[in-house]
């Protein structure tokens, strides 16, 4: 895999990089490990790497760690988090419990990716039937050949067996406004059955846009209306 | 014409039918986005079934939408709804009612209640009178509900300190895209980074070895670690999505098409970042 053939390099460039920061007076600096779409998946990754690898841990000492995703496809695989069967239950769920307390995964809107793999690969899969009816079986298309053999053979095969870990922020579009929903995978029963909810596309909506979405222009514009609704006012600074 | 018919559009009759259905669907309907939900399928049926000029339609939705969810139109993000939403549509619209409140409230709804919007403004023209009434009264409908319901605070669940630094996650996650690397190190260090190593991705190797940078900013003690997402994924998506759209199975074509299907991006006029 990818990560691991590059994390050893990386350690060696962050440990110039936290020094530069040490050096600067600044104890304690903030590592983000960042990517979008296939690149969170390796964020992620490389923030499981961190927790469990010791050269790691000893490296980032003192520093806040997190991982940021945008787009991501989830990465953790739905029975390796059923701590009951497993009888390193207690370790493995420490490990994961610490990598999802530190892993922000922002959706925008109908994004595919972040849904593709997870609890409603079906029913995305029967969706996007419905748009190409070379979906999920042979036609006499060459493009849909394409795509049934794809989706057999890779999508079809994984799907619907990895679980959503860490906080989720769906951003989204409400007339002139974006806003932002924190979800939190590991909260409460309650919480878990609304990021369930929203992890489940709706036909008419997530269709036409659930590529357009994956963007990264549209989670740097997205995230930027937000912040600029979320940056105190100038009022506010002074008051403050 | 996308989504509509060739033929003369029906008359009030249906038009205003669909009214009194939306309307006692809503009613009905346990969670009021749900009933919105609804609503706006029978809205956006209706004005299927009455004849809308789809063409414009699709243009003018692309551009209101990007313009109301204030993101400037490049290169990045563009995208004719109507080409790609044509050959489907009535059959996510039969597939409302059963799945409407889909993603819920906070993702879809807004999302598809803004498109529906669209629909209603003057980029789309009725071709009859029924038409025009449904179009005012939706246009009607939705003003008023719009102007009771304003997003609370409580939809910005976020942290504030975090969203800045995630923002600076989300252009370096940008960024790294850029295939020049004198280029992408003059992106990346644009928000006071300094650029520490960029790894480049051979070509060949895609998935395997992704392409990766780390980034530091010492004044602010802040260090970023940067993984690119592999374009080998936009080909694929184009493929499944888009290209059976714009050549459905069943359609007799020439061999040398089916062999070499059209470019997704120049066929279809898309430009995305796909990791």
């Amino acid at each position: 895999m990818g990560v691991a053939w590059s994390a050893p390099s990386i350690l060696e460039k962050l440990h110039s990089a936290i020094a530069c920061c040490r050096t600067a007076g600044r104890a304690g600096p903030t590592v983000l490990f960042t990517g979008h779409s296939y690149g969170g998946g390796c964020a992620i990754l490389l923030r499981l790497h961190a927790v469990i690898d010791s050269g790691w841990i000893e490296a980032l000492r003192g520093c806040r760690v997190a991982a940021v995703t945008f787009g991501a496809p989830l990465v953790f695989g739905a029975s390796s988090l059923n701590f009951e069967k497993d009888p390193d239950e207690s370790s493995q769920a420490a490990i994961v419990r610490t990598v999802g307390e530190s892993t922000r995964n922002y959706v925008n809107q109908g994004d595919i990716i972040p849904r593709l793999l997870g609890p409603h690969a079906s029913s995305i899969l029967s969706m996007l039937s419905l748009v190409s009816p070379g979906f999920g079986s042979p036609s006499e298309c060459g493009s849909g050949r394409r795509a049934a053999q794809y989706l057999g053979g890779v999508v079809g095969s994984i799907a619907g067996s990895y679980a959503p870990v860490g906080s989720f922020l769906f951003l989204y579009a409400r007339s002139d406004e974006v806003f932002a929903r924190r979800v939190e995978a590991c909260g409460s029963p309650s919480e878990a059955a609304e990021l369930d909810r929203m992890l489940l596309p709706a036909k008419a909506a997530f269709m036409p846009y659930c590529i357009r979405d994956h963007s990264t222009a549209l989670y740097v514009a997205l995230l930027s209306s937000v912040r600029d609704k979320t940056a105190p006012s100038i009022d506010e600074t002074a008051a403050a | 014409m996308v989504g509509g018919k060739d033929g003369p559009p029906n008359e009030n009759e249906s038009a205003h039918s669909c009214d009194k259905q939306a309307l006692q669907q809503e009613d009905e309907g346990e969670h009021p986005n749900r009933g919105e939900l609804v609503r706006g399928a029978a809205l956006s049926s209706r004005l299927i079934s009455n004849g809308w000029d789809g063409r414009a339609r699709g243009s003018d939705a692309a551009d209101a939408d990007n313009g109301d969810m204030g993101i400037s139109r490049n290169d990045d993000v563009s995208i004719d709804a109507g080409r790609s939403s044509r050959p489907r549509w009535k059959e996510w619209a039969k597939h409302l009612g059963s799945k409407a409140a889909g993603i819920g409230d906070y993702v879809i709804e807004p999302f598809y209640r803004q498109w529906v919007v669209q629909q209603l403004h003057e980029g789309a023209r009725p071709r009859s009178r029924g038409a025009a009434a449904a179009l005012a009264a939706g246009r009607g409908q939705l003003q008023r509900q719009e102007s009771g319901r304003r997003a609370s605070e409580a939809d910005l669940t976020v942290n504030v300190a975090e969203v800045e630094q995630d923002l600076e996650c989300a252009q370096a996650a940008h960024e790294i895209y850029l295939e020049d690397e004198s280029e992408c190190a003059a992106a990346l260090g644009k928000g006071g980074y300094t650029v520490v190593h960029i790894q480049p991705q051979d070509g060949a190797s895609k998935l395997q070895h992704p392409k990766w940078a780390v980034l530091c900013d010492a004044r602010r003690a802040r260090v970023i670690v940067v993984y690119r997402g592999t374009w080998s994924w936009s080909d694929t998506i184009h493929d499944l999505v888009f290209i059976p759209a714009a050549l459905p199975c069943g359609v007799k074509v020439a061999s040398s098409s089916r062999l070499n299907p059209p470019a997704p991006r120049s066929a279809l006029g898309l430009k995305f970042h796909l990791g």
